[in-house]
């Protein structure tokens, strides 16, 4: 189920509120059913593996929990997340990993295998969860219930943040709810559907019409490829932001996900900002077990090039996400040895526009269906001007190019600033421009699919 | 008590929040209106205020939900009314789903305008009855010289079976929208009222109020703040669900209805395995998606920030706000190359001449000339108003279809009649010939082409034929017909339209000596145009109207007194059979799909085949053979039940006309199935006859595909033509079987012709 769209605003989540406003008592409860139901919802033939992922682990993290030696609770700890990887590489990258065999050694593929919808995302945090019981075994003390809805948070299941269990089980949903939270929440939510519905889809279009244009000219290739660097932060950020929002408003706060990356001033820094509940998982339970940086500089760039490997490799199934990560490890090696003196000594304007190239080009490996296809459009940026003002008026619109302001705009701390000058002095003034923007939000996500025809079809 | 001093705050709040959303309504009800007027329901419509028509008794019922039509005969009248006033009716706006049952649709429902000498096709609206549901929304405006009331009637003469159902009626005047300032300030009061009333019970009762809100040091300002955001957002929230249940229950429409037409989506049936796989849910989403209240609103301001804002729409919007469909633009610009060569297409459109000269030399063989004409291309008249986008994509050695078309012709290349109406419309002056708001050409260029059209006729039949005559030409701001259609579709709450629209005066004019004469009539929406004021004006014995964009699913015969045949393929159309009431083929050739035309043209093709063995009054067919099916006739069988993909069933007695020489030299062939199922009784047998002659026999004991092959000695001869009739024994129907068809099959034709 999306999100954005009116069935989920106008039906679904408003009647999850009212049932959440009527049963006070079992919010819980409710929430967890509601979950459950979100989740059929949209993929109703893997609502099984979801709960046996659930029952699963729950037993598991309570094996773990015992009190045996060291030994048996790392291979009870090893079992559980080997079992859920196992799960998580057979329905996202068995096809994968078989077509990197030759063909001649290649085993049969089950044909009739469906993703199940955020499988990455409650993998990972069941993952978590693991690790956290094996460190802090009182963690498996927990009820079913609150792992459950955990797990199944219906704000989170599909594209996270991937929460851990921890700060989520200590404000689990109190029987009253908190209406400043619930105003917070209300906020947050509109601000997110504008992420998403007024910026990052008016810019796909010009993302979509640069990497599917046949002949690529160099104005169009900047622009596309800027195109799709705002497209994946406002979209992924948007959808954050309605995620914590409604954690809000059904009385559960949510860490943030992002924190303004595209102000970075290096790639390491990016990385601290960008998808934060996904670097701080890698980070946690694969970067500093393996040593982290305490280790010599070979080593640390070892596990920094395997976190990335991985980072990649957790976005999809192909070479161009494995790819994308190594080349970002590349400049985080970079910037730990050759670039940090450079860096230290430039402004920070220069800094800035450093780690905008990078992550700018990142994406272009990100976003194209092959590697070929996307070595050519990095050479298509570097490439020929002729034709880029004529193949830009054919392919990129007013409203693309208008999103694509607002969304350049808006990565730069002038909104944080706007924001609370304005929610500080007129805050009914800020109030009526959210409203304004979420009823524009609203109308983009009613509108957009309304394509009527001039005569009666017969 | 504490529970119920919370129940009171929960009221409370759900009052407050009511409020709130009545505020936003009454905005929204005084903001949808156009800018100088807005429009205001005089009254409502309600199944109760209907009447049976005159001569309908019996074939009606109307309750109080529905009404029902039903007529098993064609021509039987079935039909309602119901009295409305005209006098300050700006528009009737109707909406309703027709349901009709498996079989029931094929007919015609109008919904009309009548009073004493007000009976005007321009008030009259024809809904082309399909099987299941519809769900239709029009408007119809009374027009100038409209009466005080008059009667909507809702009527059919077709056999028919069909319940009108969610019937909403609004008789709508225009009225002034001097009344905004008071309304916004109401609004404005009334959300006020709302908020206050909401931090009232959050502050008044600390200990028992429900939600647990502590502004704590912040501003008062900030806390109303929050709580303008939370209840505007709860508002937007709830409202469109409260909209569609409140217009549910109450029967009242809220919403603005939008223009086009649609294919509904059907509430979901509900089932574990639909759930299962996906299915229920998304038809379930679908069905909200067009359902939830205020979507109209919502829709129409989408469309309204990307006009205003960008120029953009589901349609292309131009410099000055023309609208156009971009399929014009792209063959008038010579983009329409991205599809292929230039030198390919050229080759194409060569290719395409030929075969119009192909069978118009057939054609005139049969003393029936072929005009074709060009429609003119909005796109041409206004291509200073093409978006950058379209310009900028044009190469310079660009050159439209039509113009290269043109240019054959002054090769000397066309052997049939031409009519081009961009040369004939060029230098007019008097009256644009596309607005900015219609995607097909003003009333009067359409009258200025009928008429040419007409004289072109009669020249090329070489004797007297009755002519337009074209009057006054009259300005009215009321645009005419489709005027405003394409700007229709935008659904914009306000864009530019022309500021005048207009009409000739036009009349009939007969010579003594002129000749009804029939039309066949070939095209798309541009020669609706000409059909019509055929029609209107009586011009001849009958027009034929055959609508050809069966690329975009509308295949039907029109005839002039408006009767619809939907077809699903051309082999349905009688076309020997309307050869033989017309003297004259017209074919249009539309820019947007003169390419589509050129790579295939099906109409040229089985026409091409009808006039191998045309012979006036009797219609035969060269073979029947479903590898080419542009051959088959259904006028040269009788006793056959509709063609199917690869064969046609057969009653127990039926007759097939074959006309081609190669059975005289090569013999007959006739590939037949025997059904199982007829296999039963012994004795029972198949006979084919040739010319009355029996020259095969089969037992019916025999069951599974059986090959004639006559040799020509075998053949008994009677004027060159081959009456083949088949006599068999039994039948059978699959409804004993468990199937639903209740046809009376009996055998199977699956090839008949010439021996290979």
């Amino acid at each position: 189920m999306n999100i954005t769209s009116t069935f989920f605003l106008f039906l679904f989540l408003p009647a999850a509120f009212l049932g959440r406003l009527v049963f006070r008592r079992g919010s819980k409860i409710f929430l967890l059913l509601i979950s459950l139901l979100f989740y059929a919802w949209g993929d109703p033939k893997h609502l099984l593996l979801l709960a046996l992922m659930i029952v699963w682990n729950y037993g598991l993290a309570a094996a773990t929990a015992k009190p045996l030696g060291n030994r048996a609770r790392k291979v009870c700890l090893a079992f559980a997340v080997a079992s859920d990887l196992a799960v998580l590489i057979f329905y996202k990258y068995l096809t994968f990993f078989i077509g990197c065999f030759p063909e001649s050694l290649r085993l049969p593929v089950p044909t009739a295998l469906s993703l199940p919808l955020g499988i990455s995302f409650f993998v990972f945090k069941v993952i978590s969860f693991q690790m956290d019981t094996y460190r802090k075994k009182e963690l498996a003390k927990c009820s079913i219930l609150d792992f459950a809805l955990y797990v199944s948070f219906f704000p989170q299941v599909l594209s996270g943040p991937i929460a851990r269990f921890e700060p989520f089980q200590k404000q689990m949903p109190a029987e009253r709810l908190d209406l400043a939270a619930c105003a917070d929440g209300a906020e947050r939510f509109m601000v997110g559907a504008c992420k998403k519905l007024l910026i990052a889809e008016p810019v796909a279009l010009a993302a979509n019409a640069a990497f599917s244009a046949g002949t690529l000219s160099m104005p169009l290739a900047w622009v596309g490829s800027l195109a799709y660097t705002l497209q994946i932060y406002y979209d992924f950020s948007g959808y954050s932001d309605m995620a914590i929002g409604l954690g809000k408003l059904f009385g559960l706060e949510t860490d943030e996900n992002f924190r303004r990356p595209y102000g970075s001033f290096s790639v390491q820094e990016f990385w601290r900002r960008w998808h934060i509940s996904l670097s701080s998982w890698f980070r946690d339970y694969v970067y500093i077990p393996l040593g982290g940086s305490r280790c010599s500089l070979a080593k640390t760039c070892l596990n920094t090039v395997v976190v990335f490997a991985l980072t990649g490799l957790w976005h999809g199934a192909n070479w161009t996400f494995v790819v994308w990560g190594l080349y970002h490890a590349a400049f985080l090696i970079l910037e730990r040895t050759a670039l940090k003196p450079v860096l230290e000594r430039a402004p920070g304007q220069i800094r800035w526009l450093y780690t905008m190239l990078v992550v700018n080009i990142g994406w272009i490996l990100f976003r194209a269906d092959s590697l070929p296809l996307a070595l050519r459009y990095i050479g298509a940026l570097f490439g020929s001007p002729a034709g880029g003002a004529r193949q830009m008026m054919q392919l990129v619109t007013a409203e693309s190019l208008a999103a694509m302001a607002v969304g350049l705009a808006l990565i730069f701390p002038v909104r944080k600033a706007v924001r609370e000058k304005l929610a500080e002095k007129a805050p009914l003034v800020y109030a009526v421009v959210l409203i304004a923007g979420l009823g524009a939000a609203v109308c983009y996500s009613a509108g957009s699919g309304f394509h009527p025809f001039l005569y009666v079809q017969f | 008590m504490r529970s119920s001093k919370n129940l009171f705050c929960r009221c409370a709040l759900a009052f407050s929040l009511l409020v709130c959303y009545f505020s936003v309504l009454t905005a929204v009800s005084y903001w949808k209106g156009p800018e100088e007027n807005r429009l205001k329901a005089l009254r409502t419509v309600q199944y109760a205020d209907f009447s049976v028509l005159e001569g309908a008794e019996g074939n009606v019922e109307i309750g109080t939900t529905e009404i029902h039509f039903h007529s098993e005969a064609s021509g039987a009248l079935s039909g309602c009314f119901a009295a409305v006033p005209l006098a300050q009716t700006e528009m009737i706006s109707v909406s309703f789903s027709a349901i009709s049952p498996a079989g029931y649709g094929n007919g015609i429902l109008y919904v009309d305008l009548c009073a004493d000498g007000y009976d005007r096709e321009e008030q009259e609206y024809r809904l082309p009855l399909q099987d299941g549901q519809q769900k239709i929304s029009f408007t119809i405006a009374p027009g100038e010289g409209a009466p005080d009331a008059a009667r909507l009637r809702f009527f059919t003469t077709d056999q028919a079976d069909v319940q009108i159902q969610q019937l909403r009626i609004s008789v709508l005047s225009s009225e002034s929208n001097r009344n905004l300032e008071s309304a916004l300030i109401a609004a404005a009061a009334s959300a006020i009222l709302g908020m206050a009333f909401l931090r009232r019970i959050q502050t008044s009762r600390p200990h028992e109020r429900f939600f647990d809100f502590r502004p704590g040091k912040k501003k008062a300002a900030k806390a109303d703040a929050r709580t303008v955001i939370l209840a505007a957002f709860l508002t937007v929230l709830y409202l469109p669900g409260a909209v569609f249940a409140l217009s549910k229950m109450t029967g009242l429409q809220i919403d603005v209805t939008l223009q086009g037409n649609f294919i509904p989506a059907e509430f979901p049936s509900f089932s574990a395995e639909a759930f299962r796989e996906g299915a229920f849910q998304q038809s379930f989403e679908q069905w909200w998606n067009e359902a939830f209240g205020l979507r109209g609103v919502a829709i129409k301001t989408y469309n309204q920030i990307r006009y205003s804002a960008f120029r953009e729409g589901n349609r292309v919007i131009g410099k000055d706000g023309s609208v156009f469909e971009p399929l014009y633009i792209q063959e008038d610009l010579g983009l329409a190359e991205q599809n292929g060569s230039l030198a390919e297409n050229q080759q194409l459109i060569r290719s395409y001449v030929e075969k119009l000269n192909l069978v118009a030399d057939k054609l005139n063989a049969n003393g029936k000339p072929l005009i074709v004409y060009t429609t003119a291309n909005k796109a041409s008249y206004l291509r200073e108003e093409i978006p950058a986008r379209f310009t900028a994509a044009q190469t310079d050695s660009a050159i439209s279809l039509a113009d290269y078309f043109r240019q054959l012709r002054e090769e000397g290349l066309f052997r049939f009649a031409y009519l081009d109406s961009y040369e004939l419309l060029q230098e007019e002056t008097d009256f644009p010939i596309f607005y900015k708001t219609g995607i097909h050409w003003s009333r009067p260029a359409e009258q200025k082409v009928s008429q040419a059209l007409m004289e072109r006729i009669q020249e090329e039949l070489g004797r007297p034929t009755a002519q337009i005559g074209l009057g006054k030409l009259n300005v009215s701001e009321t645009p005419y017909w489709r005027d405003t259609d394409v700007y229709d579709l935008l659904n914009v709450w306000k864009g530019k339209t022309d500021k005048a629209y207009y009409e000739y005066d036009s009349e009939a004019e007969y010579a003594a000596d002129a000749e009804e004469i029939g039309v066949l009539l070939v095209g798309g929406s541009f020669s609706m145009g000409f059909e019509r004021e055929f029609a209107k004006l009586k011009l001849g014995s009958g027009i034929y109207y055959v609508n050809y964009s069966y690329g975009s699913g509308y295949l039907y015969l029109r005839e002039d007194d408006g009767a619809i045949t939907p077809l699903d393929s051309l082999e349905e159309l009688e076309l020997q059979t309307l050869l033989d009431r017309c003297d004259v083929v017209l074919l249009e050739i539309n820019e947007a799909v003169f390419l589509e035309k050129a790579r295939q043209d099906e109409f040229l093709d089985r026409l091409d085949a009808v006039l191998d063995v045309y012979k006036p009054g009797e219609p035969a067919m060269t073979a029947l053979d479903f590898q080419r099916k542009e051959l088959f006739c259904a006028e040269a069988t009788e006793g056959f039940y509709k063609a199917e993909e690869t064969h046609i069933w057969s009653t127990r007695n039926s007759t097939i006309r074959l006309r081609d020489e190669g059975i005289l030299t090569a013999g007959l062939e006739l590939q037949l199935y025997i059904p199982a199922e007829l296999a039963a009784v012994e004795g029972d047998k198949l006979t084919v006859f040739v010319n009355g002659q029996p020259v095969f026999e089969h037992p019916l004991t025999a069951a599974g595909n059986i090959v004639v092959s006559l040799p020509p000695e075998a053949l008994p001869l009677a004027e060159g033509d081959f009456l083949i009739s088949f006599q068999c024994d039994r039948s059978f129907c699959p409804r004993d079987l468990g199937s639903p068809d209740e046809r009376e099959l009996s055998f199977a034709v699956l090839y008949a012709g010439a021996r290979s």
